[in-house]
């Protein structure tokens, strides 16, 4: 633009069909589609942003965006310049009609397989297409579509509100790997209870499940760099083979190759955690505020200011699950209310956990229980090791097994 | 906004929900602005029904719905579903309290003023990082349906939030403050009332220890209790999860008891503040519900779908976090009800124990936990020292049956930046609250 102001255009827009279910049954479709654009101008250092959802006057927008510039929030890098890409991670189409088709013939299976629970909430196929260009050579697209299959089980009698969940998540519709992990656990879940454990366990996971919501909100540059994190100030002592990751590798997790400001990721994974030490992740904004690599982990809400997010968690790991258990390991499949204190002691409330068998096959589930253990433990001393093989049919996330105890 | 003019599809029910929504956001990190942002967004959600069986769809394109309502007919699944017209009772009203007080009629400008001077009070060597939030949101909602309703209404959040980590090392204590309310001008809040937080926090930081893990007694400040209230109880009284489970019926039959005589759980709509909802999303108005009376199950949340499938009447508890989602059965503003005992007598009676005061985050199903943020050793019926818990937890109802006692007077809290969640649809604004409650024996980490 000429008078130095650089226009900045965002557009997120997503497509939906959601088949719902109660009962065992498709009872509802829901379509959405929607299209929501963001005007960022920077000049002199600073930003001003407005939006919209659906149809919208571009000029109207860019008056607004302008007109924020008077708020004063302090943009001192710049936007990003002259990087085009375009990456796609294609996958099924669906409307109405085929997915409530192939959700039918899941629940017909289901139903006869396990008359005995109920299956509801949603099967949603989903198509995203995020655009972010501005007037200084930015140019970055990228879409995907996915259908997730996300199953609230609940065994008819049962108290609770759910009693377990089937989550399958890829390209295609997968209602197979959903009938597969209905098959792996829910006969171990009619096998009845199995006596209370006690004392240290070793406890396998899938992915790092309720474990991860302290390394999120502690493995930024900034709750490094003030103290307020729990990695800050300390020497941090891990298992030597443990390497926690932010994984960014568009062809493995089908994620977004750059973040919403507009920085695309050099490297396909991130070491956050491991012998060298702890890194922790910035975006654009932040890096040039506390002197920190951008690792392009700038997220958020699309109509605000991204904020540094620690994105997609993956422990690398070798082989199989049976060679990590011993007799008595414990499979947790829903845990809650996770919390991990500043001394890194984690208290974990259990509501649906397994014992498995020599091949890390679900045997048999346990009553509630709390898990404890220290965070710097549970990655070091306590640590057994993670699988490449993923945990179940139809999910990314890979088995990770440590010790815990039960209180 | 106008209700445009709909031409009905035939043969089927049809409703639409019209949204016009306006939001304020700003946030404010270690000094610097970090966010501030104005947005609006209009759109509707179309249901039409044959059979019990719907086909929905939200969208911002307003014209000419009476074509996209024929569509959407066209894609409703085959089948038998529940049939909820006989709940679905076409009223007629406006209730807009908020219409002349709109939060986003006030200036942008004035909005960051009034955050900045009350974020003052973070200048202090003992503050390792902080952010402030204000937010606003007004948002407009008209049910109209082929049946002839007609209900429009409002409803309004204000709030500011302040997050803040205090100490270093082991000593280090992260903890939040927050004010809400439904307009500008009934929002409180100020530097000297943070910096009071602060000076507690700060106190924590440096004398909070741990506890050994192992059951004790436990007194739950309202906040904290109506957390509690809604983990444990409150998601179990939301029908929708006993649909196609008859033995449920059985289990949650009206009349059992549920936990010891003191308690009483209460949801109710046509309180204001965050939980606030007059007329529920289906068109259907706010009722008094009382969950638990006296320790006996006396009622349960409803959409106009449930109530029909369990034979029971509409609680006007039906709600959608925005035009986007279809409406389900959520709760609005739920609390323990007062019991007869002084706050005092409460404490007076635990010799040995904790007072949780505040918390970080609560969930719960057959077992409920909440972590606390600022909890307190209880001496001889006195707060003592400053305690580090992790969570407490407890089997459901176990722990309702072992509520000893309640006080006399009720506390409700607004949610500002968060809300509650279920299934896709977080954060929607509900209040909780109570008066305190003891328990007699919960597990302590």
């Amino acid at each position: 633009m000429g008078d130095g102001m650089v226009r900045e255009v965002l557009a997120f827009r997503q497509k939906k069909v959601t088949v719902g279910l109660a009962d065992s049954r498709v009872v509802s479709v829901r379509s959405n589609d929607e299209l929501e654009t963001v005007v960022r101008m920077y000049s002199d250092g600073l930003v001003g942003l407005a939006s919209a959802v659906g149809p919208h006057d571009r000029d109207a927008l860019e008056r607004q965006a302008r007109a924020a510039l008077v708020h004063g929030v302090p943009f001192a890098p710049g936007p990003v310049r002259d990087r085009q890409l375009t990456h796609a991670h294609p996958g099924d189409t669906h409307d109405a009609a085929s997915l409530v088709r192939a959700t039918t013939e899941l629940l017909d299976v289901l139903r006869g397989r396990y008359p005995d629970f109920v299956f509801s909430h949603q099967v949603t196929w989903s198509s995203d297409h995020l655009s972010l260009t501005n007037d200084v050579g930015l140019d970055l697209q990228w879409s995907r579509a996915t259908t997730y299959v996300v199953l609230l089980v609940k065994q008819k009698g049962s108290p609770n509100i759910l009693d377990t969940l089937l989550v399958v998540d890829g390209p295609s519709f997968d209602g197979d790997a959903a009938i597969a992990q209905a098959d792996a656990f829910l006969p171990a879940f009619r096998a009845g209870l199995a006596p209370m454990p006690a004392g240290r366990k070793r406890v396998v996971f899938e992915g790092l499940g309720p474990l991860q919501g302290r390394l999120q909100s502690d493995l930024t540059a900034r709750s490094l760099s003030t103290g307020a994190s729990v990695f800050a100030g300390r020497e941090v002592s891990l298992h030597p083979d443990f390497r926690l990751l932010d994984s960014r590798d568009a062809s493995r997790v089908r994620t977004c190759p750059f973040d919403l400001f507009g920085t695309v990721r050099q490297t396909p994974e991130l070491v956050l955690l491991g012998p060298d030490g702890v890194q922790g992740v910035a975006d654009r904004r932040e890096a040039e505020v506390l002197g920190v690599p951008d690792t392009g982990n700038g997220w958020g809400k699309v109509h605000e200011l991204p904020r540094p997010v620690v994105g997609e968690l993956r422990i690398p790991g070798t082989g199989g699950l049976s060679p990590l258990l011993d007799d008595e390991s414990i499979l947790v499949c829903l845990a809650m209310g996770a919390d991990c204190s500043d001394a890194g002691d984690y208290a974990l409330p259990v509501q649906l956990a397994y014992t498995l068998d020599a091949e890390g096959r679900p045997v048999q589930r346990l009553p509630p229980i709390t898990l404890t253990g220290n965070l710097f433990d549970v990655f070091g001393d306590d640590w057994v090791g993670a699988t490449e093989t993923k945990a179940r049919p139809g999910i990314q996330e890979s088995h990770v097994v440590t010790h815990m105890t039960v209180a | 906004m106008q209700i445009p003019a709909i031409e009905w599809p035939e043969g089927v029910y049809a409703d639409v929900r019209f949204e016009e929504a306006t939001t304020t956001s700003i946030r404010i990190r270690d000094g610097v602005r970090d966010n501030v942002t104005a947005r609006a967004e209009v759109g509707a959600f179309l249901r039409v029904m044959r059979n019990g069986m719907w086909a929905t769809a939200a969208t911002t394109d307003l014209t000419d719905l009476g074509a996209q309502l024929r569509t959407l007919a066209q894609a409703i699944p085959e089948g038998q579903g529940i049939d909820p017209r006989g709940a679905l009772t076409p009223h007629r009203e406006t209730v807009t309290p908020f219409a002349d007080r709109r939060a986003d009629q006030v200036p942008l400008g004035d909005k960051l003023a009034r955050l900045e001077a009350v974020l003052t009070a973070m200048d202090r060597p003992s503050i390792q990082t902080w952010s402030g939030t204000w937010v606003d949101s007004y948002r407009w909602r008209a049910f109209c349906s082929s049946e002839g309703a007609e209900v429009i209404t409002d409803g309004q959040l204000v709030g500011m939030a302040v997050r803040y980590s205090v100490g270093e090392g082991e000593n280090r204590f992260s903890d939040s403050w927050t004010v809400g309310a439904d307009t500008i001008e009934e929002l409180g809040g100020s530097a000297e009332e943070l910096s009071a937080a602060l000076d507690v926090a700060e106190r924590f930081a440096a004398e909070a220890q741990p506890v050994e893990a192992g059951p004790a007694t436990v007194i739950l400040s309202p906040y904290t209790a109506g957390v509690f209230a809604h983990e444990s109880f409150g998601h179990k009284s939301e029908a929708d999860f006993m649909i196609g489970d008859p033995s449920m019926l059985e289990a949650w039959k009206l009349g059992s008891k549920v936990g010891s005589e003191v308690l009483s759980i209460v949801d109710d709509g046509g309180i204001r503040g965050s939980g606030f909802t007059p007329w529920d999303d289906e068109g259907q108005p706010a009722s008094q519900t009382w969950l638990v009376k006296d320790g006996v199950l006396t009622g349960r949340l409803h959409s106009a779908t449930t109530a029909t499938a369990l034979g029971e009447g509409v609680t006007g508890n039906a709600r959608a976090m925005s035009f986007r989602y279809e409406p389900i059965v959520r709760m609005t503003s739920t609390y323990i009800a007062a019991g007869e005992s002084t706050k005092e007598e409460l404490f007076a009676g635990v010799e040995d124990g904790y007072f949780i005061e505040s918390f970080r985050h609560g969930s719960g199903m057959s077992t409920f936990t909440i972590a606390p943020a600022l909890a307190w050793r209880i001496r001889d019926g006195r707060i003592a020292e400053p305690v580090r818990i992790s969570v407490i937890s407890g089997t459901v109802f176990e722990t309702l049956g072992l509520i000893d006692g309640v006080s006399n007077e009720v506390e409700l809290m607004p949610t500002v930046t968060g809300g509650c969640g279920k299934l896709e649809q977080y954060p929607l604004p509900v209040a909780f609250g109570g008066p305190y409650v003891r328990i007699s024996r919960m597990m302590v980490a």
